[in-house]
């Protein structure tokens, strides 16, 4: 037999149906051919043509931009572990308390996520800088003797990162395992499955959707993540978004700032079609896909 | 039973959908055609903050109190892609544009108006410290100054005096700061500490710029805004770095932080105002422009923050209450960034720059 499926949640079986509601997709969807699906191609076009597919060529000849893109993927990788770490057990509590608890806990990670993100990261500076309140602290405390290097690091970038994309792991995770059967692993147990047995074998796969919507979210949002590695962090670990600005804003090359943003996406959707080898489609989406 | 639901339905969907695609080519209502004497409205783009705000009382209200026909519609940042994107598409809404060093020279003169000289005094405007071809002007003078903090005990009551102090990190340890951009001032800042006399210092002995600063490579901490400059100086995180003298000078003022500039070395260099092609109210704007450069109203500027006059005639015009805040006033120790060599060899100074960033 294989996995159960997610109680009370019918699996879908992926077909298209047209009735009239279907008319209602045109807004939104005339709104992203004009203003992402259209621009998306002038760019490409623009990457090819100012001054033409040199712009490739170059971009991969130096070692540098090499390097940026690796210090981005894999500073994007260690944002979304930690922000699966953290995230589930928290959307877990939140699932397991009291209706008050878990609004309260709600809205501890939403409110952040609502205030200006410039003015988060300068908090971060804030507290994390040598002169900051945390070094503060740790300095009054006899516990370090000179200030420690909370930021101008990956380090700094990383906690930056994680604070705020967090509320994207948390709420994809607690919108599925809300829908899970609160019965089934109690009757795992009472089959005779140990507690820490029954939560990995029954309940963890049914949360897996939740944790995979999760990761996504976060890893495509890290990729292309701007001020806050651009002020929490150093020039040592410059991420490839803020290339691409200086490219564009800075140098003019529209061309050359195209095809980084082109090689960014192929990178990106590369990186993202691993991942469906290892999990499929379907499991995030929560369809059945026949393969 | 007509299906009025379902036909209303798609109306709505149709109509919204109509709706959105029209929104997007929507034209901009254009004012009045300009020429002299004809209502116009110039679009004037600065870098916001304290310095629009500056200009704006030193030099916009009170001319289009004496132009009433003229009104200012001020937008910020400068953001050159914006600019170079309006003049692609021929739809500019910026008529004067304060840029940074690289603007308006060379390269990017295709995106600027050609200036009048019968309009603009461009030989008051010290050509040789502030190169342009005709496509820009220089605003104000500014430096990009080594700043330290007063109150470092492990100076032992020294003050810097030199260049060569800010690589010194016995006499004076603590930490650095610098633009993490290589226009900073670093690379020149390097040279003359290394001794090389202030005439020969362009073109740019790179590698020995590099070598003089990964003698104090580990100690910098680069920052992206100026805001950033100004707070790692006033936090203490740094005893000795780099920043805008206007800034500093205003942030010393605002906190009180025991911070000095170091006068007797610093880089001149300026601001340019441009006017972005096609726009629409050209003679308009270079009249705001001439006026703004004139020896009469160039100096007002001073009076609101600490830059001094580009109008090398306007200098005697300057409130001597403020004077010593202004470049202008430290001639001596004062040298010109050469604008041109930084505009042909941007892309290979950066490019290395970078690398060495790396190491």
């Amino acid at each position: 037999m294989d996995e159960p499926q997610p109680g009370g949640t019918q699996m879908r079986p992926a077909r298209l149906r047209f009735n009239i509601w279907t008319v209602t997709i045109i807004p939104g969807l005339a709104f992203l051919l004009v203003f992402f699906f259209i621009p998306l191609a002038g760019m490409a076009w623009r990457s090819l043509t100012d001054p033409g597919p040199e712009n490739y060529a170059i971009f991969f000849e130096r070692s540098f931009n090499l390097r940026v893109l690796w210090i981005t993927v894999r500073t994007s990788a260690i944002v979304t572990f930690f922000t699966l770490l953290l995230g589930y057990p928290y959307a877990y509590v939140m699932l397991r308390s009291g209706f008050k608890m878990t609004a309260i806990l709600g809205a501890l990670v939403l409110l952040p996520f609502w205030s200006s993100i410039l003015v988060r990261t300068y908090a971060w500076t804030v507290l994390l800088q040598n002169t900051g309140i945390v070094n503060d602290l740790l300095l009054r405390l006899g516990v370090v003797d000179s200030a420690l290097p909370l930021m101008r690091n990956e380090l700094g970038v990383v906690i930056g990162m994680v604070h705020i994309l967090l509320p994207f792991m948390v709420f994809p995770i607690y919108a599925v395992i809300l829908r899970i059967d609160r019965d089934l692993v109690p009757a795992a147990e009472s089959l005779g499955a140990r507690p820490w047995r029954a939560f990995a074998k029954v309940f963890l796969p049914l949360s897996r959707p939740g944790a995979f919507a999760g990761i996504l979210l976060v890893f495509v949002l890290s990729i292309g993540f701007y001020i806050t590695p651009a002020l929490l962090g150093s020039p040592r670990n410059t991420m490839f978004s803020v290339l691409v600005v200086d490219m564009v804003g800075k140098q003019l090359k529209f061309g050359m700032g195209s095809a980084m943003g082109m090689i960014l996406l192929v990178v990106t959707l590369a990186i993202l079609w691993v991942g469906t080898r290892v999990v499929s489609l379907g499991d995030i989406l929560g369809y059945e896909v026949e393969e | 039973m007509y299906p009025w639901s379902r036909i209303i339905a798609v109306l709505i969907a149709v109509l919204v959908a109509i709706s959105t695609l029209a929104a997007c080519g929507e034209d901009e209502g254009d004012g009045a055609e300009g020429a002299s004497g004809e209502t116009a409205t110039l679009g004037f783009c600065g870098w916001g903050g304290e310095f629009q705000e500056s200009m704006t009382k030193a030099w916009l209200d009170p001319y289009v109190e004496a132009n009433p026909n003229i009104t200012i519609a001020q937008d910020e940042p400068t953001d050159y892609s914006k600019l170079k994107a309006m003049v692609e598409s021929g739809n500019v809404t910026w008529d004067i544009v304060d840029c940074g060093i690289f603007f308006g020279l060379g390269d990017t003169e295709q995106y600027c108006e050609k200036l009048d000289p019968a309009v603009i005094p461009f030989d008051e405007l010290q050509p040789d410290i502030f190169p342009t071809n005709g496509y820009r002007v220089p605003v104000m003078s500014y430096s990009t100054v080594l700043a330290y903090r007063t109150d470092i005990e492990e100076w032992n009551g020294q003050l810097p005096t030199s260049a060569a102090d800010f690589f010194d990190l016995e006499k004076f340890p603590g930490k650095r700061s610098s633009m993490t951009a290589p226009e900073g001032g670093l690379l020149e800042y390097a040279l003359i500490a290394d001794g090389v006399p202030i005439d020969e210092l362009y073109p740019l002995d790179l590698d020995r710029a590099f070598r003089k600063l990964d003698t104090i490579k580990d100690e910098i901490i680069f920052w992206e805004t100026g805001d950033q400059s100004t707070q790692l100086l006033a936090d203490g995180e740094v005893a000795f770095g780099s920043s805008w003298n206007g800034r500093v000078t205003n942030m010393v003022k605002d906190t009180g932080a025991p911070v000095e500039i170091l006068w007797q070395c610093h880089m001149m260099t300026a601001d340019y105002f441009v006017i972005p092609k096609g726009s629409k109210y050209v003679a308009e704007a270079m009249d705001l422009i001439g006026y703004m450069m004139s020896a009469e109203h160039n100096a007002e500027l001073s009076n609101y923050i600490a830059y001094g006059p580009s109008n090398s005639e306007a200098i005697a015009n300057v409130d001597p209450a403020v004077a010593p805040g202004l470049p202008t006033s430290y001639l001596e120790g004062g040298f010109g960034m050469d604008d041109r060599y930084w505009n042909d060899n941007y892309d290979d100074i950066l490019a290395r720059w970078q690398d060495w960033l790396q190491e």
